[in-house]
């Protein structure tokens, strides 16, 4: 019987491990939210730059680049 | 028993929380190809290399037109097919009138061959003659349409061009240019940026298109991510299949999409009985970390992708070549492709037989 509730107990502590780790992540996600919706919104900096021949349109410009690379500060 | 019940709730409870997963896209999606082919492909000889960045071909009879993206002096060139002989070049480079400042995409109708140049927001007719192509007329878009990125010919009556400003998925356009209406919705699972985001959306959800007269399918397949919608114009039925990497990823920058994810799909055809598509699926933190370190990727992509005309996958094409282009003919059991990686650049595949539902 001891035995069982040791069982049980472990699995709850992983899963309440695995719960908030999932937690964890839904924060990072939206402090990222948060961030985007911040630069949306000018409150925020963001700096970028195309790099290399490619296909992708680099934001404002006429030129079509491989990459738009970005700094989020 | 009862204590048995006090622990085990809490568990499930919690159990079923760590299920939650994130909400689906308004797709239907696609895991995987019923049946995965390997091609090796042809070189094939040119007497010229002219090119920087050989992004679409076209072929028709004995011609095959090449656009060159980031071409200097001409965006187009003309060789002969399969011999590979120059024949000429077209589309000067520059602003004055009659010359281009750049080319999205160039397509025959008939023996007229229609192209798109977004920063004059002009697409231009010219037709065959001799081994030239000369300039027949221009129509300038209405300033309605903003960015005009892609486009194709429908049924000798109008143009489509997709929508860049976010308020609809295309543009229907007269041959003279001037914008008829607007229909369809960028279909994403993204509310928020629905609401408040619309233009760099758009952006992100830039997308290749082609349509055939013949059956009526017009397909669109987004740069970004891995979206593929298939549009009946004949029966006015709409499919959307998401693939594995899901909807373009974007960041938000001053009313500007920043590309974030992976680099999607760079080409596509429709032709009698199904829908090609080339597939790169390289992710931008690969390519940065390759800049930095002074590696060289390949462009391209090493798949095409195999739709049959109501968006089921049928089969996966693993190429030799990371292509950016294709010209498909399946009654020949060829594929054109271009490849941006080297001096010459046109690669030939040859299919035995056509994919099909198992």
């Amino acid at each position: 019987m001891k035995k069982t509730y040791f069982l049980i107990c472990v699995c709850m502590v992983c899963a309440l491990v695995g719960f908030l780790s999932l937690r964890t992540g839904q924060k990072a996600s939206d402090l990222l939210l948060m961030n985007i919706e911040a630069l949306a919104s000018g409150e925020g900096n963001i700096s970028y730059t195309c790099a290399g021949l490619g296909s992708v349109d680099c934001p404002g410009t006429q030129v079509k680049a491989r990459l738009v690379a970005y700094y989020v500060y | 028993m009862s204590i048995r019940l006090s622990v085990a709730t809490p568990f499930l409870l919690l159990l079923l929380a760590a299920c939650t997963t994130a909400p689906p896209g308004k797709g239907v999606p696609y895991d995987a190809f019923p049946e995965t082919r390997n091609l090796t492909g042809r070189v094939l000889p040119l007497d010229t290399a002219v090119f920087r960045y050989p992004f679409r071909i076209r072929v028709q009879g004995d011609k095959a037109v090449m656009l060159d993206l980031h071409g200097t002096d001409h965006l187009f060139h003309v060789f002969s097919y399969p011999q590979g002989h120059y024949l000429s070049s077209f589309g000067k480079r520059g602003e004055a009138p009659h010359e281009m400042i750049s080319a999205e995409n160039v397509r025959w109708k008939e023996d007229a061959l229609w192209v798109l140049d977004a920063d004059k927001s002009e697409i231009t007719r010219l037709g065959l003659s001799g081994d030239s192509l000369l300039r027949r007329e221009t129509v300038s878009l209405d300033k309605n349409i903003l960015r005009a990125l892609d486009f194709a010919v429908i049924d000798d009556t109008a143009f489509l061009i997709p929508d860049y400003s976010g308020d609809a998925r295309f543009c229907q356009v007269s041959l003279q240019g001037r914008l008829l209406g607007k229909f369809g919705s960028i279909p994403s699972a993204d509310e928020e940026a629905l609401r408040n985001a619309r233009p760099a959306l758009a952006q992100a959800w830039r997308s290749f298109i082609d349509y055939n007269p013949r059956n009526g399918v017009l397909a669109a397949v987004t740069q970004l991510g891995e979206v593929v919608e298939v549009y009946n114009l004949r029966d006015s039925t709409h499919v959307v299949r998401i693939g594995p990497h899901g909807e373009p990823e974007f960041l938000v920058s001053e009313g500007y999409s920043l590309p974030m994810g992976i680099m999607g799909f760079s080409d596509v055809q429709v032709t009698d009985s199904a829908i090609y598509a080339v597939f790169h699926g390289r992710p931008f933190k690969e390519i940065a970390a390759s800049v930095r370190k002074g590696i060289k990727l390949p462009d391209g992509g090493q798949y095409i992708y195999v739709f049959s005309l109501d968006g089921e996958p049928l089969c996966k094409y693993v190429l030799d070549h990371a292509v950016y282009g294709i010209s498909v003919d399946e009654e020949k059991g060829i594929i054109i492709a271009t490849d941006v990686n080297r001096d010459d650049p046109i690669i030939e595949y040859k299919i035995q037989d056509l994919c099909e539902y198992k």
